[in-house]
């Protein structure tokens, strides 16, 4: 038994009436025979495949049944959210399945083992038995719609951990604080005195005035400077936090596979990168203003409250829950038109974005009064929108602000009523209903923001939940144990029977196998889209195959160690990505502390120092993001200095498609031409002048190895070579009025 | 530029049927046959029954045979084998009620039923794995890139309004 899902009752019970036998393998779709969701089973037994309808509990049936034997081949091809599974006999092909993408993978281990049946009768199940085992257990557990939900208190647990180094700043941060707020409770304390010992009828001390008042300017001054210190350790706190965070973010993102950055957008990781540790400086600094603030100035001002005046204290509490209810569902409300207004935002940004980089597509096309009619749509929704909130603010603030008021109203009249009450038991002093009122004031704003602390924590929580994604992320292939050291690699390369997909279930690449001698110079050739690029990336071990092997002097890929391995490789793209710096910064990138000499020997190598040297701040040009300034040209050839300069046992060259004039052809020409000497070279080519110098030439086509040999016994075969080079000889002969074959001029074009 | 002048099948002289293992096959005026063909719209959302290209789908590069320019103009039995296999090829359900959808960092899981059944499903990146499209129509795509429709989005109860009313603009 190979894999066996858990087989219902009724269709156990229906296998066995048919008598079945012992299952290999049985796994489940997600789709039934009338196309809706359900369930469908394949099942292998004793060499026969059988195809299973298992939606009805009441009949099961069989809607396929073949001998492995009669099977020439089973295939899937990709179809809208799904596969559909397909079985070649000697005389027909049947569609015999469709499922969707979430159990494709699982679907695709299935199809390689019962190929390899069908390939391999004598193949002993026991001796893969293990090997199935863990790749279907990895399969499911990578299914990640099954992972749950993120807990919130583990993720609050987490960032708590993270502040733990700020833990003294915090302490002391809070105790701050706890002053702050008890000196916020005390001037109304005092204005009490003021009215009823120093100003009423027929106080007693008269004399405190000047004492009260100072005594009034202290605590602001001291207010004040309590302030200033807590802010200012709190902005040193937040950003040493956001630094730490964003500089370990970085560094994760250095060490995660390549892969994520194909599955994941880049803009969305800035924002992750930016946005989402902003969110979090917030979370610091409303540590000490903001929401732990207003918390203990109500916890604060409420105690005072009711031990100067229980009953006057119950009074004023009759206002919160109201004010408290409309603030909350006012957010509720007004949440949707921020939505708005920030889609609205973000769709006239990005419109600008594109639209300026177009402009001369516009022009030529001379659409601007399109264009501008767009935008004065979407400017006019974004206004409508921006006016709908302020609409909405506008209306909101005198309607909380009469809450207030009336929260004031009833204190004036049930504490005035006390006031004038002469019986002792109830009486107060003016000045305690003064000292009420203003606590009053300082008591309902702290109430009403506190209503958006739960819209503040869970910001805060997406916001770290998205961070700590990225942390969790596994690191690069993890090396194996034994690694071997390859310190100088000489240069053989041996690919053997690779399969490889970026999607295990959708394969870029199937079963390439050759062999590239030390210092051979190789052509990969192909149509766009063939996996030619895919190769390249196996080299460099950016993804592992997912079958077969690469070997490099004889030595599976995976077994060599990664810094020796990218050591002695050197890429240049096709599209050349220069850094922001000068140009003598790019070409030493990969060997920052080359000499001058050594850069400008990688430049003339590269044919690049004599433009370079033309320029007013020659090696020290800056260059502006991706090499803005240059041509296409002239970044081609810095980055093959920068290559040079690597000095690599292993190069590969991702020829630009652009096209670029003769004269630069013929310069970058030479340059390649320099480069490859000593070193085994895969060149990746979309032109014939680029093949002059190979040794050998791998055709690559729908991820398969069509052609691979030396150049002069492949232009004698049919094939795609020959066709490419019969294509290029043409294209050749249009552009330049030349034969290339014969070398003679072609006098009638 | 003849060469490139598109191809429309003729309802006439094309002829569809099913072949014996489940393939469609097509059949242009006496001569031609093709054993195996598939469907694909060009225009999924806003035309799906219009401008359907089908190909060879026995030669490697899958060459286009012709488009159909519009597929009611096709007899009944035409019709229904290229409906079944576009029912194939884009299996996108229609999602007739939504049970709950919750929200986690930025991802949201759904419980839906469908017109083909009930379903669980995740949606990464909401903002870029909703689209709404004309007549408040939205496309969700799941993290394993099925796709789902919701034909129109003010029909949704308010709840689960809200929640979209984050990730869409409609």
């Amino acid at each position: 038994m190979l894999i066996r899902e858990n087989i219902p009752e009724y269709i156990d019970k229906f296998l066995r009436e048919k008598s079945v036998g012992e299952i290999d393998l049985a796994i489940r779709s997600d789709i039934d025979e009338k196309e809706h969701f359900g369930q469908q089973w394949l099942i292998v037994s004793k060499r026969q495949f059988y195809v299973l309808a298992g939606s009805d509990v009441q009949s099961p049936r069989i809607l396929f049944h073949f001998n492995l034997d009669e099977i020439k081949e089973i295939k899937s091809h990709p179809v809208v959210g799904g596969q559909i599974m397909e079985i070649e006999t000697n005389s027909k092909t049947y569609v015999v399945m469709h499922y969707t993408n979430a159990v494709a993978n699982k679907f695709a281990l299935a199809i390689k083992l019962i190929n390899d049946m069908i390939r391999n009768p004598d193949l002993h199940l026991e001796t893969i038995e293990k090997w199935v085992r863990t790749e279907y257990e990895r399969i499911e557990k990578s299914k990640s719609s099954g992972l749950p939900l993120p807990e919130k208190h583990k993720v609050a647990r987490r960032l708590f951990q993270m502040s733990r180094p700020f833990l003294g700043s915090c302490t002391l941060m809070f105790s701050l604080l706890l002053l702050a707020v008890a000196i916020d409770l005390m001037p109304p304390y005092l204005i009490r005195v003021l009215v009823d010992d120093v100003l009423g009828a027929g106080a007693k001390h008269r004399d405190w005035l000047l004492w009260l008042v100072l005594g009034l300017l202290g605590i602001q001054i001291m207010r004040i400077f309590i302030t200033v210190v807590n802010n200012r350790i709190s902005a040193v706190v937040s950003s040493q936090f956001v630094f730490d965070l964003r500089a370990r973010l970085f560094d994760k993102l250095q060490r995660i596979p390549v892969d994520f950055f194909d599955r994941k957008q880049i803009g969305g990781l800035m924002s992750r990168v930016s946005n989402d540790t902003e969110v979090l400086q917030s979370f610091i600094s409303n540590i000490s203003h903001g929401f732990l603030l207003n918390i203990v100035l109500i916890i604060g001002i409420g105690i005072v409250l009711f031990s100067m005046n229980w009953r006057l204290g119950l009074f004023v509490l009759i206002p919160g829950p109201l004010i408290m209810f409309v603030t909350k569902r006012y957010w509720k409300y007004i949440i949707r038109f921020y939505n708005r207004y920030w889609f609205s935002r973000w769709r006239i940004n990005s419109f600008l974005n594109t639209r300026l980089a177009g402009t001369r597509v516009i022009r030529a096309f001379s659409q601007e009064n399109r264009e501008i009619e767009e935008f004065g749509m979407r400017n006019m929704r974004l206004m409508e929108d921006a006016l709908a909130i302020n609409r909405s603010w506008m209306t909101f603030f005198p309607i909380v602000s009469f809450v207030f008021g009336i929260g004031g109203l009833l204190v004036w009249y049930v504490g005035g009523k006390l006031v004038l009450n002469n019986d002792p038991l109830y009486h107060i002093s003016l000045g305690t209903l003064i000292a009420f009122l203003s606590y009053l004031g300082m008591f309902y704003g702290p109430l009403s923001s506190l209503t958006q602390l739960s819209n503040w924590a869970t910001q805060i929580l997406t916001a770290s939940h998205r961070i700590f994604e990225i942390f969790d992320e596994p690191d690069e292939t993890i090396q194996v144990q034994n690694v071997i050291r390859l310190p100088h690699v000489r240069g053989k390369v041996e690919f053997s029977d690779v399969s490889f997909g970026y999607i295990r279930y959708l394969p870029v690449l199937h079963k390439v196998s050759f062999t590239i001698e030390p210092d051979e110079v190789v052509g990969i050739i192909g149509p766009s889209g063939s996996g030619k690029t895919s190769i390249v990336n196996l080299i460099c071990r950016f993804y592992d195959v997912s079958e077969g092997s690469i070997l490099i002097d004889d030595v599976d890929i995976r077994d060599i160690d990664k810094n020796d391995l990218r050591k002695q490789i050197g890429l240049v793209l096709q599209e050349p990505y220069l850094f922001r710096g000068t140009i003598a910064d790019n070409i030493a990138y990969a060997k920052p502390q080359a000499s001058k000499e050594e850069i400008i020997h990688a430049a003339k190598v590269a044919n690049a120092h004599d433009f370079i040297i033309q320029m007013p701040d020659g090696y020290e040009t800056r260059m502006g993001e991706g090499g803005a300034g240059l041509s296409v040209g002239e970044r081609q050839r810095i980055s093959i200095a920068r290559a040079v300069l690597r000095n690599p046992r292993i190069l590969i060259l991702d020829e630009a498609t652009s096209s670029v004039d003769v004269e630069s052809e013929r310069l970058i020409q030479k340059a390649i031409n320099s480069l490859i000497r000593n070193r085994t070279t895969f060149i990746i080519a979309h032109r014939l002048s680029t093949l002059q110098n190979v040794d050998k030439v791998i055709v690559i086509k729908n991820g398969f190895l069509k052609q691979f040999g030396r150049p002069q016994d492949l232009i004698k075969q049919e094939g795609y070579y020959r066709r490419f080079v019969k294509i290029q000889s043409e294209l050749f002969k249009l552009k330049h009025g030349f034969d290339l074959e014969t070398s003679k001029p072609l006098s009638n074009i | 530029m003849d060469g490139f002048r598109t191809n429309f099948l003729n309802p006439k002289t094309a002829t569809f049927s099913r072949g014996l293992g489940g393939s469609l096959q097509l059949k242009i005026g006496d001569e031609i046959f093709y054993p195996k063909v598939w469907v694909f719209r060009a225009f999924p959302l806003s035309g799906p029954s219009g401008f359907i290209s089908i190909k060879n789908a026995d030669a490697e590069d899958l060459p286009e045979i012709g488009l159909i320019e519009d597929i009611s103009k096709f007899p009944a039995t035409a019709q229904e084998l290229i409906a079944e296999e576009l029912n194939k090829r884009y299996f996108v359900p229609v999602i007739t009620e939504v049970l709950s959808i919750k929200e986690a960092g930025d991802r949201l899981d759904w419980e839906v039923v469908t017109d083909k059944g009930s379903r669980l499903f995740t949606v990464r990146a909401p903002y870029e794995h909703i689209r709404s499209l004309k007549n408040s129509k939205l496309l969700i795509t799941d993290i394993h890139n099925c796709r789902y429709e919701i034909q129109n989005y003010n029909l949704l109860s308010n709840k689960i309004k809200d929640i979209l009313a984050k990730y869409i603009y409609i």
